[in-house]
């Protein structure tokens, strides 16, 4: 049945492309804040500045599109929810951008104490993950995948565990050597911007769930409670 | 249910259009449970005119204090569907009916069954206004009058209390005795509307009762009916998708004279279970 709604679908392609674009240039810019974090180079904490500028530009484009088409094209059903996803989840994607800037000047003021504080080895690692996750992430909200989507609450756990164990790992070397405690108290508030990220794409994850199903379900909770209840009945 | 008797508000068996035995259609207590009980019982209704089938074995409830759209492509057999409701397709020569509409679990396409009982019982408002040639007082007093209410102070207050009811009093009473003519489309759809409410229908029966009428006026007629479905039954067919998403309970979707779906307006309209009901409210055929 060929559609009678051919140009409400090709705004509802481009708003997909506008989406698509701002998670590119968000794996751009975690890479880049690695970058300028472990590299302690201030040039790329420039351009992760710059490229927020573009995140947010495109965060205000998809959200004036969003209600521009809401009010338009009056959608329902899956155009309704591919929309309302669309508008919710830039706001997580925005975020990330942010955090990606935190991490970033993180960098530029640890390089501009001179500071380098050698324990990093596994701040890469936690970005690979969560820039894994946001390519998942991205990969679900085109192909409506939820095996993707399930995928990526997964993955938060091991972000979780990772972040916690670093945190642990950098607290217990600021205790042995106080003259640390200010580059590793950063280094933590770099860690943890990671692991917010992780939950803001768990939360796109669960946004993607809703456009594909209709169901507003919250999968990182389930899935912990599910957890739990196996737990208690392996104790038993 | 045949064998029952359908009796006239004086309690006197009513003139019955065919057969001979009298059937009881019992308006049934104000007690009555508030759970939406079913008003209107369709079950394998199908509809012909001539050798032209146009409805498919349709089954569906309507329940009471209730609103159910209908929605559906021009063509689909939805007016067709409103109209066996209260018997209007009888007009319509060559056409014939199969199934059975039970109101209140009796058969109104039975032997027994007084058309003109049941118009009153199920009544109808329609695509454009249509008041008649008459006052504003007159069209409201109209349909008592036939139904033997002759006592003037009985008659005003039924034509003040319709008119409340219909929101329209506040705009019409200083003018009762002006032509119907003389307001506009959207007051003349509301005095339809009292006109109709002035014999108690219990379901009220609307095709595209806005479709001829501004945004204001059809905000007041979906304002009305909310008020209404406090106490009746409706059943209002639109192509006015935003419409029926705003203002009823229950949706059904017809496609070449087949009911492919009924369900929570909510649930139709964000999550229909038929791709064909989601392909044509997003406007992507029909």
């Amino acid at each position: 049945m060929s559609s009678t709604r051919t140009p409400f679908d090709e705004e509802l392609s481009r708003l997909r492309t506008h989406v698509l674009a701002m998670g590119e240039t968000l794996d751009h810019m975690l890479d880049l804040s690695m970058q300028a974090l472990t590299g302690q180079d201030p040039e790329l904490t420039k351009a992760v500045l710059a490229a927020d500028d573009e995140v947010d530009r495109l965060d205000a484009e998809i959200e004036a599109d969003c209600l521009r088409m809401i009010a338009l094209q009056q959608p329902v059903a899956s155009d309704l929810r591919k929309l309302g996803t669309a508008f919710k989840v830039v706001t997580d994607l925005e975020r990330i951008g942010d955090y990606a800037v935190d991490i970033a000047k993180i960098g530029r003021r640890i390089s501009r104490r001179g500071l380098f504080y050698k324990p990093l080895v596994d701040m890469p690692r936690l970005a690979g993950l969560v820039r894994a996750m946001l390519r998942d992430v991205m990969s679900a909200f085109v192909n409506q995948d939820l095996d993707v989507v399930a995928r990526v609450v997964t993955a938060d756990d091991e972000v979780d565990d990772l972040y916690h164990r670093y945190r642990d790992f950098v607290i217990e070397a600021m205790r042995q050597d106080t003259t640390q405690v200010y580059v590793g108290t950063f280094v933590v508030l770099a860690a943890k911007y990671l692991e917010r990220v992780g939950d803001h794409l768990v939360n796109v994850a669960e946004r993607i769930h809703y456009m594909v199903t209709g169901d507003l379900v919250q999968l990182a909770k389930q899935r912990k409670l599910s957890a739990q209840s196996e737990q208690a009945t392996g104790q038993a | 249910m045949i064998g029952s008797t359908l009796v006239n508000d004086a309690g006197t068996a009513a003139p019955v259009a065919e057969g001979n035995s009298a059937a009881a259609i019992a308006k049934p207590e104000p007690s009555q449970p508030s759970s939406a009980p079913a008003k209107i019982r369709v079950t394998n209704l199908s509809f012909f005119y001539d050798e032209v089938q146009a409805l498919f074995n349709n089954t569906i409830e309507i329940p009471d204090r209730h609103i159910t759209a209908l929605i559906g492509p021009s063509g689909c057999g939805k007016s067709t569907f409103l109209r066996a409701l209260n018997r209007m397709n009888d007009e319509i020569p060559g056409t014939r009916v199969q199934g059975e509409v039970l109101l209140d679990g009796v058969d109104i396409y039975g032997p027994t069954c007084d058309k003109v009982i049941l118009r009153r019982r199920v009544g109808m408002v329609f695509q454009r206004p249509n008041p008649f040639p008459k006052s504003i007082y007159e069209n409201v007093a109209y349909g008592p009058r036939v139904h033997g209410e002759g006592r003037k102070s009985r008659l005003d207050e039924i034509v003040e209390h319709s008119l409340r009811r219909a929101a329209l009093w506040d705009e019409v009473k200083d003018g009762l005795h002006k032509s119907a003519f003389d307001i506009s489309g959207g007051q003349q759809q509301r005095l339809c509307i009292a006109r109709v409410l002035a014999v108690e229908p219990e379901v009220l029966l609307m095709d595209e009762p806005c479709s001829a009428l501004d945004p204001a006026s059809t905000f007041r007629i979906e304002e009305l009916m909310r008020e209404l479905q406090k106490d009746i039954a409706i059943v209002i067919v639109t192509h006015n998708m935003q419409q029926a998403a705003r203002v009823s309970d229950t949706t059904g979707f017809f496609l070449k004279g087949e009911l492919l779906e009924v369900g929570p307006t909510l649930r139709i309209f964000s999550k229909p279970d038929d791709k064909r009901t989601e392909d044509y409210i997003q406007g992507r055929f029909g």
